[in-house]
């Protein structure tokens, strides 16, 4: 069932954050548990997973509803492009965007601090963990666990 | 790396007070009307007053303000790079010179005031975690959005995974750590090396609790069958969430007290 594996990815996520809550929020973040937005390109449900995985998580963050739910959305948005360019090189380099861009939007306003430096510090710690962490990631999960990953 | 070191899960406190008792939808309005309010301010005084406002919940929901305190730990090296960027960056009259760096009087100001309104921030959210328990916030956050049902969002869905999520965060934190001994023994070595290294080595534990996790997906989705589990239609909840006068009093106290304050100052 898709929703038992939604959730589970969703709890995977929350724990990748708080395990590395230091370096998982703020203006200079490596938020560990990013890697996962490339789930997408595997499987459908973690679209939802990643959503539900990072409004959990940004609620125990303590930035408040302009984290919860626009960090959630905004990893929603991503985890649907990254889906829906699932064959090309972009499907990676959605989350590194959406994050840098929005997600420094709303940083900007909380923190009061720089909009691009922002951008530059969010996607250089994004594009550190999706292409470090999540493109081998994929890559070992689809190649050694066949049978765990439904594509359609 | 000691990963079950005081993980307040949630860092929900039971409790019997006011707060507690008040129904979670409105506990996340009153969250939500607090931080726009903070986001209309921009004077210390009208800091002062929204301090005070949560200061008399805290009083309410009989917290320590230890607790409360203990919420703002994590963000605290935010906070201060926060407060280090706003007082060095900011242009205006000089008050002293640290090498190239230059302090500024604007500096001074604006870095306080964007410190206490993040303060505030974090510890007027903390207030929602610390007195709701997770399960009691999923059910209110599935209250809000099922207006959203007849767009096609899929309400219930949602705070199911969040509840199963929440349900095996502790198991998968368990689990975690095990895989991280195991490959420690194994010489797993995650403290060397540049950043690409660093993250590159959390992938021998990734892998398997994803294997792990989905193993573990895999069983529940059985489980949930094998009771028929089918969705939220018609599904009936242990806990029903009610309206009373004490919820509509609070959200009408917290109001007036918005716009008073977001209108005066």
């Amino acid at each position: 069932m898709k929703l038992a594996r939604s959730a589970l990815i969703a709890a995977v996520y929350a724990i990748l954050v708080w395990i590395f809550a230091p370096i998982s929020f703020g203006m200079v973040q490596f938020r560990i548990a990013e890697a996962l937005t490339v789930l997408p390109i595997l499987m459908p449900e973690a679209i939802l997973g990643l959503f539900v995985g990072t409004m959990l998580s940004n609620i125990l963050g303590g930035l408040g509803p302009w984290d919860i739910f626009g960090g959630s959305g905004v990893t929603l948005l991503a985890a649907c492009l990254t889906r829906r360019f699932r064959h090309s090189w972009l499907a990676y380099a959605w989350p590194i965007l959406c994050n840098g861009f929005l997600v420094s939007a709303y940083l900007h306003r909380i923190l009061g601090v720089p909009y691009w430096l922002t951008v530059l510090s969010v996607s250089f710690g994004e594009a550190v963990v999706v292409l470090a962490l999540g493109v081998p990631l994929v890559r070992l999960l689809s190649t050694r666990f066949k049978g765990l990953t439904i594509d359609d | 790396m000691a990963l079950l070191r005081d993980m307040t899960l949630g860092q929900y406190i039971p409790g019997e007070s006011f707060v507690h008792r008040l129904d979670p939808r409105t506990k996340i309005i009153v969250t939500m009307l607090l931080i726009i309010l903070l986001f209309l301010i921009d004077t210390f005084q009208g800091y002062g007053l929204v301090a005070l406002f949560i200061g008399g919940l805290i009083l309410l929901a009989r917290l320590s303000p230890r607790f409360v305190l203990r919420g703002i730990r994590p963000m605290l090296v935010i906070i201060l790079f926060t407060l280090v960027l706003h007082v060095f960056l900011s242009q205006g009259e000089v008050i002293g010179q640290l090498g190239p760096l230059k302090v500024t009087r604007e500096g001074l100001v604006k870095g306080g005031m964007m410190v206490t309104r993040l303060l505030l921030l974090i510890i007027g959210a903390s207030l929602l975690t610390l007195t709701t328990s997770p399960i009691a916030l999923t059910d209110g956050i599935e209250a809000i959005l099922s207006p959203g049902k007849r767009f096609g969002l899929p309400a219930h869905e949602l705070a199911m995974m969040m509840t199963i999520a929440l349900r095996f965060i502790p198991t998968l934190l368990e689990e975690m750590d095990k895989i991280t001994k195991a490959q420690m023994a194994r010489g797993a070595d995650f403290e060397t090396g540049n950043i690409v290294q660093r993250a590159r080595s959390l992938l021998p534990l990734l892998v398997p609790l994803f294997v792990s996790a989905f193993r573990r997906a895999d069983e529940l989705a059985v489980a949930m069958e094998a009771r028929c589990y089918r969705g939220g239609e018609g599904r009936t909840k242990m806990k029903q969430l009610f309206f009373t006068w004490r919820d509509y009093t609070v959200i009408g106290l917290t109001l007036a007290f918005a716009v008073i304050v977001g209108g005066l100052l």
